[in-house]
């Protein structure tokens, strides 16, 4: 026999932030519990919905008994079960009779510990009316909860108190406690819409979606997204007007309402004269509204904004006019702001950062900034961007970058620190390319944001990050684990990522050296950042640079491309990270062209390598020059083709380093046949010293790009 | 004389007259109905109606209470010369504390609205996350900012730790925004213009009180002898704490006094620019020590022998 099964847990409001998470916690740990207690049905599927106010889940059967089932249970050893003749002994009646069962059930098993009697018992299935208030305490025990709270003298705790519970099997309440809580069949709709004390009849999903409904709940989380988009339609029914769209705030609003209406409103004209930075973040950070803009290509705002209420409709307009009042008070603030702030100069402003602080042993911005202007700074960065002619626009970008800390609108939106200096320049008829540094210099900001978007703002950005660096590691200020408070992490990964994106050489290990020069004992905190940009390069090009090429990077070709042979610098491969990506392209591309080939050439050439690191390291042997004169024939082939095979000073284009990587893993042959025909370790030393430094030599030759030695065969 | 206004309004247009004083009666007359006392605002300065005692005091230990009172809550630097039509130094909160939290409690709150006339058939109202922590009292709870047509009108708390103390029983706190609910209900766009009587406005009360307080917290005051204020408080609690009494006796409530001078004076030395940023971390555990000492020594005066 099966019924159906249905839960509501009914709250105070839950953050939106952790609904959907509890729902899917919920859902999952539910499962498992019924499928744990045997009294899932397979093909049974749990539905799940939820409310700030509600959790819920629900199936149409589950098995309203175990089935039975045996146990063997073990009793005590033959020799102490049966007297000399046979018969059982006490202990063996009293071990059947506790079983409910006679001496003659008894039979023998043998066990790793000798022979024992044992007793076979059929055990009655429970019923799932009694089995669900365990499995429901289990599942909920499991949830893993934010910072939770208690609320009454229970000392239940839960991230927001439990007002409600309902539980039910068929048409039956289970009776049991979540806290002080009973359950009950009563639940609640909408606030101030809906009924407070709705009965359920039974445990239908449908029924329960249906009578929330009409007491102005939508359970379904997909019923209020859906609500929410086509009231964003409808209250924009002018040509060429649209919602700014914003995924993450729809979810906001869907885990914020249980009935949500779309309400239209309209604001004073005079505001569009504030950035439209500040004006979204007030609409969409402070107040959860949708901004409105003109659907086409840098699309202007209009004047209005969509909110989204906790209510079925706007009778009276009041709402709206709520709404309307409250965004007027926080853009009059901002525009009095913005006034006040643009009655000094941006630049007058450099001064007053002296008296706001960096970080205690580094300064205040006013310090970073002349660190930042540092001629041999700039001059290294433009020189490696290409941008030699335009020194003049990065030093005044980077004298701006921090005058807007004392601004107070930045004071009031943090989060538009740059932007609003960006603004201020440009509105002071600063030239574009500077304005537009400043205002991105502070970027990417996280893993997907944008980069800056001149080659101005990419030198203003990389000043920033590679002082910041220099200074938290000369101070022993180092990520590690989980711990990285300045995000130092994601300095590291904007650089990278600049310089990948902007496809600019530019040699960390010089850069870094410059930014070092203020700073004390910068030869051990170069050594740190060395292997720091080694593993941002590591998580970039393996998250980052795979996602957006679009075609996966493997880790071993990331390691290949990050630790090529022959490398004397100790920053290495890993010191341009745009040669870097441009060889990790070139591998990916080569390799799925021709799969067995690169699987040969890894396999011999770890055997070549092995052979020469046996007898010493790779790079005290190429140390040694070896001797042509001495050459066999096979010998000589080898070298002749090895020998075009040449790194030029700077590349620039994965095509010469494909070209490389190919003729590389085609020598494989060659190399096979000289390892089977040729025997290095000769009796003569003279020869066996020449054929090693040789090898030693061809080893690095082959690996230079790439180290080819690293990579398993690519699976189909 | 004025109309009298019918406690049962119509639509919420009919109350829009409610003035500001009023209105502070109409919820306090609500809150005494669930028994709560009807407190006096506390005579210190304070930074929120949470630090009175009647709240930071009360929350300890097991007796059940129920207090509402009015608070004049003073943050030096949120003063604008009564310039900004938003923002003041000195608001006023509608303090309400109930211990234990009664299972009602949301629904209890939102009866205090439509007593003041708030039709919340009409009206947009969410419940939004916002937890709330004190360094300075060694406190913290988790709630929700009330939202009214998105206008954040109350905090809504239950209180889990005060004075470093974990609450047993946990105790419920709401604060209504006054004058924030006051420009609602008269639809105005200034705080200065809420009607404060019939024939008074906000302005005409404490416009004066805006402006030369913004010039004494930013301008005028002496830092060098808020400085010597703060230490002279400091000092003097330290001492009433560490002093042995015989039973009930104890000065408690002299040292907690100090503590609380001793928290406003740091927001003047704030508001005056005169503390960095690394000075205020200590400052603010400085203060933060009294404040848990009195917490505890509360504690262990209503402990019964």
């Amino acid at each position: 026999m099966t019924q159906p099964f249905l839960i509501e847990v009914g709250c105070e409001e839950i953050p939106a932030r952790f609904l959907a998470g509890l729902s899917g916690q919920l859902l999952a740990s539910l499962g498992e519990e019924l499928q744990t207690s045997g009294l899932r049905i397979a093909d049974a599927d749990l539905h799940a919905a939820y409310t700030p106010r509600r959790l819920a889940a629900w199936t149409d059967k589950i098995l309203d008994r175990q089935s039975d089932r045996e146990e063997e249970t073990v009793g005590p050893p033959v020799k102490a079960a049966y007297d000399a003749q046979g018969s059982p002994t006490p202990a063996a009646v009293n071990f059947a009779k506790k079983f409910g069962a006679a001496a003659g059930d008894l039979y023998k098993v043998a066990t790793a510990k000798g022979e024992y009697i044992a007793l076979r018992r059929k055990i009655a299935g429970q019923a799932a009316a009694k089995l669900l208030p365990g499995i429901i305490l289990r599942a909920w025990s499991r949830l893993e909860l934010p910072r939770s709270m208690k609320w009454d003298e229970s000392g239940f705790k839960f991230i927001r108190p439990v007002r409600w519970l309902v539980v039910l099997l068929g048409d039956e309440v289970i009776p049991m406690q979540l806290g002080d809580v009973a359950s009950g069949r009563q639940t609640r709709g909408h606030r101030t819409l809906g009924s407070q004390a709705i009965e359920l009849k039974r445990a239908d999903g449908n029924e329960y979606l249906r009578l929330l409904e009409r007491n102005f709940v939508l359970a379904l989380p997909e019923a209020r997204r859906e609500r929410i988009r086509s009231g964003l339609r409808e209250q924009t029914p002018e040509n060429g007007l649209r919602a700014v769209d914003d995924a993450e705030l729809l979810e906001i609003l869907v885990n914020l309402t249980e009935y949500p209406t779309v309400i239209r409103g309209e604001f004073d004209r005079q505001f569009l004269k504030l950035p439209r930075e500040v004006l979204v973040t007030v609409m969409r950070s402070h107040q959860r509204y949708f901004a409105l803009e003109e659907a086409r290509e840098g699309s202007q705002l209009a004047p209005g904004f969509l909110a989204v209420a906790n209510q079925d409709q706007d009778r009276d307009g009041l709402i709206r006019q709520g709404h309307e009042r409250v965004l007027r008070a926080r853009f009059n603030d901002a525009l009095f702001f913005w006034r006040h702030d643009r009655k000094r100069s941006l630049e007058s402003r450099l001064e007053d950062m002296k008296h706001i602080t960096f970080h205690a042993k580094l300064g205040s911005y006013y310090d970073k900034a002349q660190r930042m202007l540092r001629a041999e700074l700039i001059n290294y960065l433009a020189f490696c961007l290409g941008i030699e002619q335009q020194k003049d626009e990065i030093r005044q970008a980077i004298q701006l970058s921090k005058c807007d800390l004392g601004t107070e609108l930045v004071k009031e939106f943090t989060e538009l620190q740059g932007q609003i200096g960006g603004r201020i320049a440009q509105a002071e008829n600063v030239p574009e390319e500077v304005w537009q540094a400043l205002y991105d210099h502070y970027l990417p900001a996280a893993t997907l944001d944008r980069i800056p978007r001149n080659l101005t703002g990419a030198a203003a950005a990389l000043a920033d990050k590679f002082d910041t660096l220099a200074g938290m590691f000369a101070m022993g200020e180092i990520p590690s684990g989980s711990r990285d408070p300045y995000a130092l992490r994601r300095a590291g990964n904007g650089i990278v990522r600049i310089l990948v994106e902007k496809h600019k050489s530019l040699p960390l290990k010089r850069a870094l050296e410059i930014a070092l020069q203020p700073f004390q004992n910068p030869e051990h905190a170069l050594g740190q950042l060395r292997l720091f940009f080694k593993e941002r390069q590591e998580f970039f090009f393996q998250e980052m640079f795979s996602y957006k090429q679009n075609s996966p990077i493997q880790k071993e070709e990331v390691m290949a491309v990050l630790n090529p042979l022959g490398e004397d610098d100790p920053f290495g491969p890993a010191n341009d990270p745009f040669d870097a990506s441009l060889r990790l392209r070139a591998l990916n591309e080569v390799r799925r062209d021709k799969p067995q080939t690169f699987a040969r050439a890894a396999e011999v050439f770890k055997r070549m390598r092995n052979i020469v690191q046996k007898e010493g390291e790779l790079k005290d042997w190429l140390d040694i020059k070896f001797d042509r004169a001495s050459f066999n024939d096979l010998e000589r082939d080898l070298w002749k083709e090895l020998i075009p095979l040449d790194l030029p000073e700077k590349s620039q284009s994965p095509d010469y380093y494909r070209e490389y990587l190919s003729i590389a893993a085609d020598m494989a042959p060659l190399v096979e046949k000289y390892f089977n025909e040729v025997r290095v370790n000769d009796p003569d030393p003279e020869l066996r010293k020449n054929r090693l430094a040789f090898l030693a030599w061809a080893t690095v030759k082959l690996g230079r790009v790439a180290d080819l030695s690293l990579l398993s065969p690519l699976q189909k | 004389m004025p109309e009298p206004i019918s406690s049962q309004p119509s639509s919420s247009f009919a109350i829009a007259g409610l003035n500001f004083q009023d209105l502070c009666a109409r919820l306090q007359a609500y809150w005494a109905a669930q028994g709560c006392i009807v407190q006096l605002p506390y005579d210190l300065e304070v930074g929120a109606g949470t630090m009175a005692p009647e709240t930071f005091l009360r929350v300890l230990g097991p007796e059940p209470y129920r207090v509402a009172y009015l608070q004049p809550s003073r943050r030096p630097a949120d003063g604008r010369y009564g310039e900004n039509p938003n923002r003041l130094y000195k608001h006023i909160q509608l303090q309400v504390v109930l211990k234990p939290p009664p299972a009602d409690i949301q629904a209890l709150y939102l009866q205090s609205l439509e007593a003041i006339g708030i039709d919340l058939k009409a009206h947009d109202i969410k419940f939004e996350e916002d937890n709330w922590e004190s360094p300075t009292l060694g406190a913290w709870g988790l709630g929700w900012q009330v939202l009214l047509d998105g206008l954040e009108i109350t905090q809504f708390t239950y209180f889990q730790q005060c004075g470093g103390q974990d609450l047993e029983p946990v105790a419920v706190e709401i604060t209504y925004g006054m004058e924030r609910i006051a420009a609602f209900l008269q639809n105005a766009d200034s705080i200065y213009d809420i009607r404060w009587n019939d024939r008074w406005t906000y302005r005409d009360v404490r416009l004066d009180d805006e402006v030369q307080m913004s010039v004494y917290n930013f301008e005028s005051a002496d830092v060098e002898k808020l400085w010597q204020h703060f230490n002279l408080c400091e000092s003097e609690a330290r001492t009433l704490l560490a002093a042995e009494y015989p039973g009930a006796r104890a000065p408690l409530l002299g040292a907690y006094e100090l503590c609380l001078k001793c928290s406003h004076l740091f927001n003047l030395l704030d508001a005056r620019g005169a503390i960095s940023v690394t000075e205020r971390v200590a400052v603010i555990q400085r203060v933060r020590r009294l404040a848990v000492a009195c917490a505890a020594q509360w504690i262990q005066l209503k402990k019964p022998n």
